[in-house]
């Protein structure tokens, strides 16, 4: 089920947050109702998926339940082991034996595995809850608990991936505790925002990125403009895209007196790459930092095996992001940036913060027709009209770009780099006064509107 | 506090207050005019999209007998009709429809109209694309909801945009703010009146920026053994079942092969024009076997294909020509023999 539905949102949501208040007095029933609702959430997409998330949330809560005085080592190890394997054949199967077949000349027809929705997330945070079990640092949960963080559908697809210590406390306070009109004024205002992002910017920009895209694919040499214009709107795109369903999920659970931890911090803004991953995607960012990145060694490790364990490190992340090699080498990319950035404050190198910014975005811009790209051709014929191989002319072909698409491009980078995150303006600065709740609450009737078309599109991040 | 829950309080009455209003608004003035509790005003079809316009039209008991097909069949006018066949004929053709398409918007006519007086089906390329499949939808929105029996989950659909948008003009049409556009039997002239005729712009259509060419025939002719015809696959014909079986004897049905112009029909001899001849065969032995079912083919080198005065463009020919198609699939289905030079008939024998 998507957020921006009508079915979500006049259906699902206003029964589920009524159910969660009604259980207030009975804190076991809520959880459970909330877990049922979840999975009748995550199967509303396709019900042969439940029981495989089901599964996976068991076997890792009855591999905590086993005795310390096994070799807790072992047990994580075999656990984090078998997760990952239930991860690589749904996701990565296909991709594995493609790059086998390809390597040996051969050719490989994919096994058509169907991937289950947000297998990459539920899956990396049951990890990172094993790991903590045998550094001792995670205690042992009550089933109910441990599900619902698992399951809370504001998360359960695309994120953000909570830790299990930031939310399973959370769950015992009583939801009509005071502020309870505070806590649904602001969550449903963070919502109203989200969607408004996903729909009427993400989705904007999208109809201007892909036919870009896709006439690369096909064969055609963008021009130096249209290049620029691919880039910058899917840049743009997968921003609000995902920092909209990033909002959208902290909204929601506000609606339910949960605090989800911020994913998206303004990313955009960042004047080094470094700064930049402390604002994309948080969460991830300290997932691989805390669960890859430290193991390997760190910050402790000389500057040669640092940049090393860095470039690791996001090559794996570019391959958590989709099973093909053009994420990896995404990953690569912001590795080797990653790696220069630690060189060049290891020297003490200064650079102006304009400088700083503009060559990070140059690298994210970059990066992310790499990420976008169907294959490495369309990718380096995109970067070579970006550089001017392909000529200086602005556009070649029938798509000239319109007025209202520069508009969008530019309201869109002004609001990623200047205004304050969605977040920020509604869970810090709005203050509660009726001519903005109005507004907001006609907003949201409006984008009901919008969504009841029929012509949804897919958040960008489901299918990582 | 209080300012929080004077806040959520009016988060709360605007979204429910402006939610409620323009639903109430589209459930009461039935943009679509498909909204079985709305009160019954005297509704005009308001969406340029024929399949949303016409499941209403489908339901008028006002109507007796239907048009059925693809833009070629829309030309076709239910007031010329109607006298021939001392019908009331309401014409559900839609623009680019596939055969599916139309079995569907007839399947609607035929729920509300158990005994047709009349229908003519307008045969197309879509009738005989040979195949072990058929398109069942084009990229133009099919609103299915609008098409089964069960009008309450149209209630779902209709709180959206495009619903209200369309209501806002229906609500135009209503106080006479605006001008209807679309014909409420269906029939909308939606290309230029003949008196705007312009013979140098149609040669352009008919025949690109080369001009006039001859027809070409492919020498030798192509000839479909039997097994090869045989094994031809029209699976879309398996729809007419659907369309005319359990139709009642009495009910006239008329499948009218429409008239391309010359140049856009199968070259003489190709491929093409023996897979078309094969699926014409077929339909002519489907209507030998249904009974009070007629075919009348206009598909032919005629008097009518072959004038490029008579077309707008490959497919769709003038107000004229319409007229004189409506007085000859009377006459072919009053006489039941071919005419010579205009159509060829097959059915019942006189």
């Amino acid at each position: 089920m998507l957020f921006h539905t009508q079915a979500f949102l006049l259906a699902f949501l206003p029964l589920t947050v009524a159910a969660y208040y009604a259980l207030a007095g009975y804190p076991q029933a809520r959880r459970w109702a909330t877990v049922l609702a979840s999975l009748v959430f995550y199967g509303y997409w396709d019900w042969r998926l439940v029981p495989l998330l089901v599964l996976s949330v068991l076997a890792n809560w009855l591999l905590s339940l086993l005795p310390p005085r096994l070799p807790m080592r072992w047990v994580v190890a075999g656990g984090v082991a078998a997760n990952l394997a239930v991860l690589g054949f749904f996701k990565y199967a296909d991709f594995l034996a493609g790059s086998v077949a390809a390597a040996l000349g051969l050719r490989h027809d994919p096994y058509g595995i169907v991937l289950p929705l947000g297998i990459s997330f539920f899956t990396f945070q049951q990890i990172s809850y094993l790991v903590d079990l045998g550094r001792g640092t995670a205690p042992r949960y009550r089933l109910a608990d441990y599900a619902l963080w698992v399951t809370l559908f504001p998360h359960l697809i695309a994120g953000p991936i909570i830790r299990h210590h930031e939310i399973i406390d959370q769950f015992a306070l009583p939801p009509l505790r005071p502020g309870l009109a505070e806590r649904l004024s602001r969550g449903f205002t963070l919502l109203v925002l989200g969607i408004a992002k996903k729909v009427l910017i993400a989705d904007q920009l999208a109809a201007l990125a892909d036919p870009l895209f896709a006439a690369a694919q096909a064969g055609r040499t963008l021009g130096l403009g249209e290049a620029w214009t691919a880039g910058v709107a899917f840049s743009l795109q997968i921003y609000f895209d995902f920092s909209g369903y990033s909002d959208m999920a902290m909204g929601l659970a506000m609606l339910l007196g949960l605090m989800l931890p911020v994913n998206f911090d303004a990313p955009y803004r960042a004047s080094s790459i470094r700064e930049f991953w402390r604002r994309w995607h948080v969460t991830l960012s300290r997932f691989l930092r805390d669960y890859l990145y430290i193991p390997m060694g760190g910050n402790r490790l000389l500057p040669a095996a640092r940049a090393g364990a860095t470039v690791a490190t996001m090559l794996l992340g570019g391959l958590w992001h989709g099973a093909g090699w053009t994420f990896v080498a995404w990953g690569g990319l912001h590795g080797a940036a990653l790696a220069a950035n630690q060189a060049w404050n290891a020297r003490g190198l200064r650079m102006p913060a304009w400088l700083g910014w503009l060559s990070t975005m140059l690298v994210v811009v970059t990066g992310f027709v790499l990420f976008r790209a169907a294959d490495f051709a369309s990718a380096a014929s995109i970067a070579a009209s970006m550089v001017g191989v392909h000529g200086l002319k602005a556009v070649s072909g029938a798509a000239a770009m319109q007025a209202a698409d520069l508009a969008l491009l530019l309201a869109a980078g002004a609001i990623a780099t200047v205004g304050p995150p969605a977040h920020v303006w509604a869970f810090e600065r709005l203050r509660p006064r009726a001519w903005i709740a109005a507004p907001v609450a006609a907003a949201f009737v409006y984008l009901l509107l919008l969504v009841g078309g029929g012509r949804n599109t897919e958040f960008i991040y489901f299918q990582f | 506090m209080a300012s929080w829950n004077r806040y959520l309080k009016a988060l709360a009455a605007t979204a429910l207050g402006a939610g409620l209003g323009i639903y109430a608004f589209i459930l009461v003035l039935d943009g679509y005019d498909t909204v079985w509790f709305a009160p019954a005003f005297d509704r005009e079809p308001v969406t340029s999209n024929q399949r949303f316009a016409f499941p209403a039209l489908a339901r008028k008991h006002r109507f007796d007998s239907a048009i059925v097909g693809t833009s070629t069949a829309r030309l076709l006018q239910p007031k010329q009709l109607d006298p021939l066949f001392a019908a009331r004929f309401v014409n559900l053709s839609m623009n680019d429809a596939t055969a599916w398409e139309e079995a569907q918007i007839f399947a609607v006519f035929r729920r509300h109209h158990p005994k047709p007086r009349a229908v003519i089906l307008g045969i197309d390329a879509v009738w005989c694309q040979a195949g072990e499949d058929y398109r069942r939808l084009t990229p133009r929105p099919f609103p299915a909801w609008m098409y089964d029996a069960n009008r309450w989950n149209d209630l779902l659909h209709l709180f959206n945009l495009p619903a209200l948008e369309e209501t806002a003009r229906q609500a135009a049409y209503l106080v006479g703010l605006r001008k209807p556009k679309y014909g409420k039997d269906g029939y909308t002239g939606f290309l230029p009146p003949d008196s705007d005729y312009d013979l140098a712009r149609a040669r352009f259509h008919l025949y690109g920026p080369g001009g006039p060419r001859p027809v070409v025939a492919v020498v030798p002719p192509v000839t479909l053994g039997e097994a090869e015809a045989r094994a031809l696959k029209f699976p879309m014909h398996g729809l007419l079942d659907e369309m005319f079986g359990g139709l009642p004897a009495e009910t006239l049905k008329i499948l009218v092969v429409m008239p391309y112009h010359l140049n856009n029909q199968p070259a003489p001899g190709s491929r093409d024009a023996a897979v078309w001849a094969e699926c014409k065969r077929r339909l002519a032995a489907a209507a030998a076997r249904g009974g009070n079912t007629h075919l009348v083919d206009f598909m032919i080198d005629s008097d009518i294909t072959r004038r490029d005065e008579n077309y707008w463009d490959p497919l769709h020919y003038t107000q004229a020509v319409a007229a004189r198609l409506t007085q000859a699939i009377a006459a072919a289905v009053g006489e039941r023999r071919d005419r010579q030079g205009l159509y060829r008939y097959f059915g019942p024998s006189p």
